[in-house]
């Protein structure tokens, strides 16, 4: 379980440099996304993937009894999805003006029409 | 979206979404939930709302609009955070009230749920401005 | 006293709550940002005082033992960092009155504006690793916003590579802190540290290399600058203003807290790579700025170069180049946010003399003067602080046996010198053409005080730098060995 998921890790971390390369501006911005998604399996990979019961307190204080999850890698990643979800929403509506007042979403045809 | 049922649905759905959105707020102390998910389902209501019978009628349901809705979440929960310094405890330590209410039981209050409240009303708020102005922009 | 130092987080926060809710009412944005600014530069000048006094001040949040919560801490570097936050913040929200239309503040400017300084105040305050990152996350979410706000063509096109590039560096940081927290269980930068003092694994020194690039990226050290050349220059004058004076610090300053805290034997393996990129940093900086004709190009690259001499000091890690780098970050914050409005104000109101043949001395004797003095202060000319700051980097640099590198140094501030005063004599001196003879029209008082103000700071800290001095001598001893800053991070745990 461990290794195929930092198997995976490793395929997002790929995908998202190699969409990076590309001209294309919309590619570009699923590469980030698919990278900070990395990030974040990453985190959980780390703690050491170790499962175990929620770790909250009983009734009137109880301990729980047996293995506890460790909590703070999920809260990690908790902020770390809402911030990356943000950050792309924000990336999304960049690329969407750049388009409409270019009229091209191509890094090349961008540089382009800087020097005209 | 002019389609009958849709609209005879989302009279009877928005009263239960927000229900479920306070439910969702209020048991978010011990069990899944909290502010965020149930600001998120109250901003939803909204949205079926706007979606059925207009934007200008989403705003007008919703009474104060979405900035105020927000700001006043994030000053709400960073005054909660202040509250225990009065107490003479650390920067957003949680307080807890034990408030008796009539019958055999009391009301268990403290600063986390103002906190999470505040962050109810900011989610809420944020998502309301998005949608709101999403639906508003002209192609 | 320790609850204060929550507050430089908590005003700008508060500010952008209020600003938010009077989203329709300009004026009260502008008095409430003014304000909160006011108030950060107080509680930064009374942590500096009370840091000095009584030493460190250390906060643990809802009072959770130090390897669960969120710690908050001040010290030298931090007070100082704060204080100029407020400092910039204040001059650059004077700026924004004139400096602003109207109808582009009322897309949430003012909100996010504070929200920046709120994300900045936190990651100077802030002893965990994963509220750094949050702390960056908040400021260059605000820097996107303000970055693309008005979304004109220019703006566009820099935008998109400033957020691909930052959104990739708060990645690399993100991994960076999942490998730590692997490798150590704690978020805590002093129990990180603890942790990985004394056994060398690989998996420490990936992380280091990840946050290197990650601070590397934000600050635009050399084979990762060019973001900042392409986007600085295109948002209106107090915002780029703003960024020129935080932004490329905060990384900076990043570096320093994380790598002595947590890193400080990786610091000893990387500091020749260090020592490269600063040294190319700062050639690339001086050459670019030479290449450019644009003014506030020429400063961007400007800024690339100066950064480089913060990397020079950081690489050989001695009390003295700590001490260095605080005062060169003050001194560096001062110039660049006085030379951007300065620039922001001679190109708005004499759009054809951005390039040369400004005749400014004459038309504007007061204006100009205040380019001259952050000019040279920039060059590293006596009296002025940038003076000082250079002349502590070489001493570092000498000190420690980096002759190579102190000499690529002094080619930079020759560059410096140089380039300013080209600039000078291109703007001020040469006599304008028949479109430049007519009279300017008047500067209004809200951009001529800050621009005064900064420029006068720049003089006075370079005349009083004898305490400022004592005081980034101090910082640095105590950033050499950390031992106080991590007691009081670990606190309660012992």
């Amino acid at each position: 379980m461990q290794l195929m998921l930092s198997a995976i890790v490793g395929i997002l971390y790929a995908c998202g440099l190699y969409l990076l390369m590309r001209r294309s501006l919309l590619k570009i911005v699923f590469g980030l996304a698919l990278i900070s998604h990395g990030a974040n399996l990453l985190i959980m990979v780390a703690q050491g993937g170790h499962q175990g019961i929620p770790p909250i307190l009983g009734a009137h204080g109880a301990i729980p009894e047996g293995m506890v999850a460790d909590p703070l890698p999920q809260a990690l990643v908790l902020t770390a999805i809402v911030i990356s979800f943000a950050v792309t929403a924000f990336a999304v509506v960049l690329l969407l003006i750049t388009y409409r007042h270019t009229g091209t979403g191509d890094l090349a045809d961008l540089a382009e029409r800087r020097s005209e | 979206m002019n389609s009958l049922i849709f609209k005879t649905a989302t009279r009877y759905l928005v009263p239960v979404l927000l229900v479920f959105a306070i439910h969702l707020l209020l048991r978010g102390h011990n069990a899944p939930g909290g502010g965020f998910a149930g600001g998120l389902v109250a901003a939803g209501g909204y949205t079926l709302y706007a979606l059925a019978f207009g934007v200008t009628a989403g705003r007008r349901t919703l009474r104060v609009s979405p900035e105020c809705l927000a700001g006043g979440g994030l000053l709400l929960a960073v005054i909660s955070a202040f509250a225990s310094l009065f107490a003479g405890k650390a920067f957003m330590t949680a307080l807890w009230f034990k408030i008796p209410m009539p019958g055999p039981g009391y009301l268990k209050l403290g600063t986390p749920f103002f906190f999470d409240l505040g962050v109810f009303a900011v989610v809420a708020g944020v998502v309301l401005l998005f949608v709101f102005s999403l639906m508003e922009v002209k192609e | 006293m320790t609850p204060c130092i929550v507050l430089p987080i908590i005003f700008p926060l508060l500010a952008a709550a209020t600003c938010v809710m009077l989203a329709q009412h300009r004026r009260w944005q502008i008095c409430i940002s003014l304000l909160s600014s006011t108030l950060v530069l107080l509680v930064g000048a009374g942590l500096l005082q009370t840091v000095t006094s009584d030493g460190l001040i250390s906060l643990t949040l809802g009072e959770w033992p130090a390897r669960y919560g969120i710690n908050l801490i001040a010290d030298r570097l931090s007070s100082w960092m704060v204080l100029m936050v407020g400092v910039l913040g204040l001059a650059c929200t004077l700026y924004t009155i004139r400096g602003i239309e109207p109808q582009r503040a009322r897309w949430f400017f003012y909100p996010v504006w504070n929200g920046l300084q709120a994300g900045s105040a936190l990651a100077f305050l802030t002893g965990d690793l994963f509220n750094l990152y949050v702390a960056f996350e908040i400021l260059l979410m605000g820097s996107f916003v303000l970055l693309a706000h008005g979304s004109t063509r220019l703006q566009l096109q820099g935008a998109v590579k400033y957020v691909v590039l930052n959104f990739l560096a708060s990645t690399f940081f993100l991994s960076a802190a999942g490998i730590l927290y692997g490798l150590t269980g704690t978020m805590n930068l002093a129990l990180m540290g603890q942790t990985l003092a004394g056994n060398p694994e690989g998996g420490a020194l990936l992380a280091a290399l990840l946050l290197l690039l990650a601070f590397g990226i934000k600050s635009a050290v050399f084979p990762l600058f060019f973001w900042l050349p392409a986007s600085y220059h295109t948002p209106p004058t107090p915002v780029s203003a703003l960024f020129a004076g935080l932004l490329t610090k905060v990384g900076v300053y990043a570096l320093i807290r994380v790598f002595t805290v947590v890193f400080p034997e990786e610091l000893d393996m990387l500091s020749p790579l260090l020592a490269w990129c600063a040294g190319l940093t700062i050639i690339v900086g001086g050459l670019g700025a030479l290449a450019q004709k644009d003014l506030k190009r020429t400063l961007c690259y400007m800024i690339v170069g100066h950064i480089g001499y913060m990397i020079a000091a950081i690489s050989v890690h001695t009390a003295l180049a700590y001490a260095a780098v605080l005062f060169f970050l003050v001194h560096d914050m001062l110039a660049k946010s006085c030379l951007f409005l300065t620039a922001g104000s001679i190109a708005k109101r004499t759009p054809q003399a951005s390039d040369h043949g400004g005749d400014l001395w004459r038309r504007d004797p007061v204006l100009s003067s205040c380019f001259g003095f952050g000019a040279m202060d920039l060059a590293g000319l006596p009296p002025f602080s940038g003076f000082f700051a250079k002349l502590l980097v070489l001493m570092a640099l000498f000190q420690s046996g980096a002759y190579a590198l102190a000499s690529v140094a002094l080619i930079g501030a020759f560059l410096t010198l140089f380039i300013m005063a080209r600039l000078w004599i291109q703007l001020c001196w040469e006599p304008g053409t028949a479109a430049t003879a007519t009279p300017l029209d008047t500067h209004p008082l809200s951009q001529r005080i800050p621009i005064a103000g900064l420029a006068l700071l720049c003089l006075l800290v370079g005349l009083s730098a004898g305490p400022v001095i004592n005081s980034a001598l101090r910082a640095g001893e105590d950033l050499k060995t950390p031992v106080a800053y991590r007691q009081a991070l670990l606190g309660d745990t012992k």
